[in-house]
């Protein structure tokens, strides 16, 4: 058995003719991911498929495999003779699922074992490296026709994505997309780690979005609560907890980082700390315990602070020419009443006009008004104010849509993430043409 | 063309490359592509008396004395990065210029402060060290110091000496423990 060192190279193709082993691995003191990455002569990750890992187990040709080795958490099983000529080298890496950098690392290997037999092993530890978020620990390479390994033990700061990045097609063929899917494989681990009730949910969402075309969409996403004392049964209920994961999920489609903002309003205006995946179990209940209901219902106050968090350069004021930014933001504003402050709450809408927010307003009560225009006529509307902001005269261009619903869990996943996205998918392409998106 | 030469191997250069005057010696590298600090390979020469020793302290050129005081040896300049295409750093000998008095040249290849950044040579991509007729560029010996060196830090690469009134070129390819400043010591270098 060999204990390899940092850059100390082994020819595997005269110790294993073969070609097929396992590759044993294990990170202790640190959530990490494992994965392969087949590249071509170019040190590119050119196919896709090629990258092999937990949720992509095996490679089209058999020769790379998730596979258990005894003994150790993680592992990938080998056959060499089977990957493709275009795979010149094979790369074995790991990145950090969640916070932390390689120096917290207890201690961890790599190991070559061949049946039972241990050929080489190449240990390391946190002090080996610093603040780096993704690591690649050994190559398995082609030279002289046939292979060998190295134990390389040097990464990146930036984490899986910079290590993508580091692999990414060439040029041509642009450098984000691998990178962007690597960020959504990563979120899409971490949400069936933490917060396994959001897997459906984000698969739902993501049918709606795919039908209004807005798979790949990024934007930000704002959750805005009343918490007037007339919500109190519903925040009793734990609706509003499953409100609020469902916007969750729309977030995490939305946005890599697998959390929204959330404002709370009443009289007054109050930002706890975002819902994301790590917190969202039982998120508004400690809302609910921290904020207590209060008595009066303020809209417009609610909106200053929500457009003043994101563009800060006015304070929620007035604003008087458009406000360009990379990332709209989708602000879900929920409500069981009226405010008292409707001309502010108008101001508020007009001046937000100009930026790149878009205001899903959603009415809880006990009655609605039909979207028909023609049964509406004979209902009567139990948002008459919210239905008039979504057809508000006097804005740069129409940014909020309205909607009621009798109760918060009234629509299926699929209708509610539908009815979301009635407007939105409208507005952004008006958002860009003037000059508020690029 | 090029001879493979095995380690211990020799060529005799005055016959090889009849018209041979000038000796480049070649390092290249790839830049380091993660994060850390980056690799930095020296190449350096000594000009040894038949005892093996320098002269002087002159006699040691390196990136910090780019030039012998006969002219004969000279050093390209200091790239500490790998940056940049082909050969990274240059040391050139003229042998017309080589005086009497010193018998061989011995070329190192060091990693600037190996220990302190826990590198070796197999940590770098694409390390070599290569000898080179300066007219036409041909190549004469080279290692690959990437893969044949891999858990070494500083090398002597090879030997330049005297055999009678030819020129011949040893392949030593001799790992060496400690750096520069020892290699350099251990042929009386002063530092």
């Amino acid at each position: 058995m060999t204990t390899l060192a940092k850059g100390q190279r082994l020819k595997i193709s005269d110790l294993i003719p073969t070609g097929a082993f396992r590759v044993g691995l294990a990170a202790h003191g640190l959530a990490v991911d494992f994965a392969c990455f087949g590249l071509d002569s170019a040190g590119k990750l050119s196919d896709d498929r090629y990258m092999t890992f937990f949720n992509q187990p095996r490679s089209p040709c058999g020769g790379l495999e998730v596979c258990t080795v005894p003994g150790d958490p993680d592992g990938f099983a080998f056959k060499l003779a089977s990957l493709p000529t275009t795979v010149d080298r094979v790369v074995v890496a790991l990145s950090v699922s969640g916070d932390g950098v390689m120096s917290a690392l207890g201690s961890g290997y790599l190991r070559i074992v061949e049946g039972e037999r241990e050929l080489a092993h190449f240990p390391f530890t946190g002090a080996d490296f610093s603040s780096e978020r993704a690591l690649i620990l050994g190559e398995f390479y082609r030279k002289d026709g046939g292979w060998r390994f190295m134990a390389v033990g040097q990464g990146f700061d930036g984490g899986l994505e910079a290590l993508v990045k580091h692999f990414g097609a060439t040029v041509e063929e642009s450098l984000t997309p691998p990178a962007a899917q690597a960020a959504k494989v990563a979120l899409n681990k971490r949400v069936e780690r933490e917060a396994p009730q959001l897997v459906n949910l984000i698969k739902q969402a993501g049918v709606s979005l795919q039908k209004v075309g807005l798979s790949d969409h990024h934007a930000k996403v704002c959750l805005c609560l009343d918490i007037s004392g007339s919500m109190a049964g519903l925040y009793r209920q734990g609706m509003v907890q499953s409100f609020a994961e469902r916007v969750l999920a729309l977030g995490c489609k939305f946005d890599d980082d697998g959390a929204i903002d959330v404002f709370l309003f009443g009289e007054d205006v109050h930002q706890p700390v975002p819902m994301g995946l790590a917190n969202c179990r039982g998120y508004v209940q400690q809302l609910v315990a921290r904020h207590p209901l209060e008595g009066d219902t303020r809209y417009g106050r609610a909106m200053a602070a929500i457009r003043g968090f994101y563009f800060p350069d006015t304070a929620g004021g007035e604003r008087l020419s458009p406000v360009k930014a990379a990332l709209p933001v989708y602000v879900m504003f929920v409500t069981d009443g009226s405010t008292s402050d409707k001309a502010v709450t108008e101001k508020q809408l007009r001046w937000s006009g100009m930026e790149p927010i878009f205001w899903q307003f959603m009415g809880i009560g006990n009655g609605r008004k039909p979207k028909s225009r023609l049964l509406a006529a004979f209902s009567t509307a139990d948002f008459p104010f919210l239905e008039s902001l979504d057809d508000l005269p006097g804005r740069f261009i129409d940014n909020a849509d309205y909607f009621s619903v009798s109760s918060l869990d009234e629509h299926s996943d699929a209708a509610l993430y539908d009815l979301l996205m009635t407007e939105y998918p409208g507005w952004l392409k008006l958002a860009s043409r003037h000059g508020l998106l690029p | 063309m090029a001879i493979s030469l095995q380690k211990g191997g020799n060529v005799n250069l005055s016959k090889e490359a009849p018209s041979l005057k000038k000796l480049v010696i070649g390092l290249g590298w790839d830049p380091r592509a993660t994060d850390g600090a980056a690799f930095d390979i020296d190449g350096s020469a000594f000009m040894l008396k038949a005892d093996g020793k320098v002269r002087s302290d002159s006699d040691f050129v390196f990136y910090n004395n780019v030039k012998s005081t006969d002219g004969s040896v000279s050093h390209g300049g200091d790239n500490t990065s790998g940056v940049g295409e082909g050969d990274d750093e240059k040391i050139l000998i003229d042998l017309s210029l080589v005086p009497s008095e010193i018998d061989r040249i011995a070329v190192g290849v060091t990693i600037h402060e190996a220990d302190a950044r826990r590198q070796n040579f197999g940590m770098v991509g694409k390390a070599y060290i290569r000898c080179l007729d300066a007219n036409g560029n041909k190549e004469i010996a080279r290692y690959d110091l990437s893969e044949d060196s891999s858990t070494e830090t500083a090398m002597i690469f090879g030997e330049i000496y005297r055999a009678g009134a030819e020129w011949k070129f040893k392949a030593v390819g001799q790992g060496f423990a400690g750096g520069l400043g020892p290699l350099a010591r251990s042929f009386g270098i002063s530092t």
